[in-house]
């Protein structure tokens, strides 16, 4: 168990590419931390670098406290899970999953009760003498991961290691990999695309994008206190919805003629803005079916999608065409193509500065 | 008989024809030189039809190795061609992962020239050589031979190891890396196991220019000592006679080698040896 400690890394590629600017972290000692991004924000490069994959252009990268930047890979104490497995397709499992403990010439009897006690963990153990091509996706990410294991290392990395995953199975694993946080207590570092995989997972999230942090912040503050446009968009399922408009003293008037009336306590944030653009974020389960016509919005549905114990509706506002969705209880649900009056709990919108994009 | 059908048996019909042709073709010469080796005398042509013929004997067998150095040349070519195989497969192994892993300046350079060098016939290249190895003072050596072959074999070997490297994910070399191996015990001990079918191509490859070649050769090994077995055999070519039956048992036993390690390496060119690693 270690802190990994990130100093203003920066990694600019050859040609000039700038993949991460300037990212300062600072995991603690058994924490497990997610970062989050669509591609090309700069996750997985920051992963490559801790892990001594990718050289660091700029920066001090800590592990344990001492300054790893030059140390090679395999003197780091760090294991990672490879988004493909990445398992040594000649070796059969055991013998993956003992490779790194016979290169540090552990006694045989020592690797074997490692590789054993990890298999059994992870329910692998009648697969030890088969070759990975004959094991299934997620027998193969159980590998990946007892490799993992059984080195015990300081700090686990995890490059979006569900993503080949179907998603059963990737429910599945993300409950395993939580429960074998909270058993072995390692500091864990896991890079993923996926925000419910970052808010399930996390105990603190790194939201990225375009090589830049957004926000780090545990997975209830990051979805209810979002610092930037972005960060509202990205966390959350389905995503937020942005409303154009103009607040006045009363409320706020989207640009197709929407009026929403503002409770007090927005109404007193956003008094330097009166008369000004703002973007209205609304998180679909914000809103309700039904309410009196002169409050709320009159939408037509375009789209209903049942889930079950919800349903989504989609609609468009009519002026920019901006498409959005409403998350609503089941027994709710109207049918496409009809106009049904919606409630927005305005108490929980969020406005956002249209230049800066920065959260009011 | 509806006319799809006949134009299906027609069409087999031809494909089939077409086959055993091309099979006569390629087995008339062997069985050839079979029967050429078996016959007494030096008889190159007969008009009979028999497989074996009716008067087979193995007399040119026992003079090869009795009466003749053929023992010696085929120790010459061994020690030449696994020279050979040796030298391309540690230079194409290594130089074919270096221009497959890293990018540094002159790699697209350096790999089309190494492909511009196939498109020379080797003869254009004799004199060239031939010069450099006097300068160098390598004529009527067997380093000078395994020079030759082995630059002559290398450019192909190289693009072979370097297109299979490139068809292995990196990502398993990095978790090797990371697992405890440095950058050549991850080539050596993952990446190296991996690239056997590419390996034995190159050693086929390797092999095969050295053990069959005569050009070269006979420019370079001048001391019959030195000879290699494509010049033992023209040796039995002389300007009145030549002595067919100990050349036809002579290439017979050359050819042994070769399909013996064809046999004995066609299990590892079965390639997809990374299947299973990876997603999928």
């Amino acid at each position: 168990m270690a802190a990994v400690q990130l100093e203003n890394v920066r990694k600019v590629f050859e040609g000039g590419q700038v993949a991460v600017h300037g990212l300062t972290l600072d995991v603690k000692e058994g924490e497990l931390i997610v970062l989050v991004g669509p591609s090309g924000c700069g996750k997985s490069t920051s992963l490559r670098m801790i892990a001594g994959l990718e050289e660091v252009t700029e920066g001090i990268i800590r592990i344990d406290g001492k300054v790893v930047n030059d140390t090679p890979p395999k003197d780091r104490d760090i294991a990672m899970v490879f988004q493909n497995y990445a398992l040594y397709p000649h070796l059969t499992v055991y013998d993956n999953m003992a490779f790194g403990l016979r290169l540090r010439k552990v006694p045989r009897t020592e690797i074997d009760r490692e590789v054993r006690s990890a298999a059994e963990l992870l329910g692998i153990e009648t697969l030890l003498d088969r070759k990975p091509k004959a094991l299934s996706g997620g027998q193969r990410q159980r590998v990946a991961l007892g490799r993992a294991i059984v080195r015990k290392p300081k700090v686990f990395l995890f490059d979006e290691p569900l993503s080949n995953l179907d998603a059963k199975l990737r429910v599945q694993m993300r409950t395993e990999i939580a429960r074998l946080h909270k058993r072995l207590k390692t500091t864990m570092i896991y890079v993923t695309h996926d925000q419910t995989e970052a808010m399930t997972l996390g105990n603190r999230i790194v939201v990225m994008k375009d090589g830049h942090v957004q926000q780090i912040d545990n997975p209830m503050i990051l979805y209810n206190r979002p610092t930037n446009k972005f960060v509202a968009g990205f966390i959350g399922s389905p995503a937020m919805n942005f409303l154009l408009g103009t607040v006045d003293r009363r409320g706020f008037r989207e640009e197709s003629g929407i009026f929403l009336s503002l409770p007090p306590r927005h109404k007193k944030r956003l008094t330097k803005y009166v008369g000004k653009k703002v973007i209205l974020g609304i998180r679909p389960e914000d809103f309700w079916v039904g309410g009196p016509r002169n409050r709320g919005i009159r939408v037509q549905v375009e789209v209903v999608e049942p889930m079950g114990n919800e349903t989504y509706l989609y609609f468009s506002t009519a002026k920019n065409g901006a498409h959005h969705v409403a998350r609503i209880t089941a027994s709710e649900t109207p049918a496409a193509g009809s106009t049904v009056n919606l409630q927005v709990d305005m108490t929980k919108a969020h406005f956002f500065d249209p230049e800066t994009e920065l959260a009011l | 008989m509806d006319q799809q059908r006949l134009t299906r048996i027609l069409a087999t019909a031809t494909t089939h024809i077409l086959l055993v042709l091309f099979a006569v073709f390629a087995v008339f010469p062997i069985w050839q030189i079979v029967n050429i080796s078996l016959r007494p005398g030096d008889q190159l042509l007969s008009s009979t039809l028999e497989l074996i013929p009716s008067n087979a004997t193995l007399e040119n067998y026992e003079r090869l190795f009795t009466e003749t150095e053929f023992l010696r040349w085929i120790g010459n070519s061994v020690f030449v061609a696994f020279a050979v195989t040796a030298t391309g497969v540690v230079l194409a192994s290594t130089a074919g992962y270096g221009f497959s892993r890293f990018r540094f300046t002159g790699r697209n350079f350096g790999l089309l020239t190494l492909l511009t060098t196939q498109m020379f016939p080797a003869t254009m290249l004799l004199l060239p050589m031939y010069i450099m190895l006097i300068t160098l003072g390598l004529i009527n050596t067997f380093l000078g031979v395994i020079i030759v072959y082995s630059a002559t074999a290398l450019p192909f070997c190289i693009w072979t190891m370097k297109g299979y490297y490139d068809t292995i994910p990196v990502s398993l070399e990095e978790a090797a890396r990371i697992d405890g191996c440095g950058r050549f015990q991850a080539f050596s001990r993952i990446i190296l196991p991996l690239a056997a079918p590419a390996l034995v191509i190159t050693a086929l490859f390797s092999f095969m220019t050295a053990w069959s070649e005569y050009i070269v050769a006979a420019q370079i090994l001048q001391d019959s000592q030195l000879w290699t077995l494509p010049l033992g055999l023209k040796s039995f070519e002389a300007s009145m006679s030549t002595q067919w039956g100990l050349y036809g048992s002579a290439s017979l036993i050359v050819m042994v080698p070769v399909v013996l390690l064809f046999l004995a390496l066609s299990r590892w060119l079965v390639s997809g040896l990374t299947l299973g690693s990876v997603k999928g």
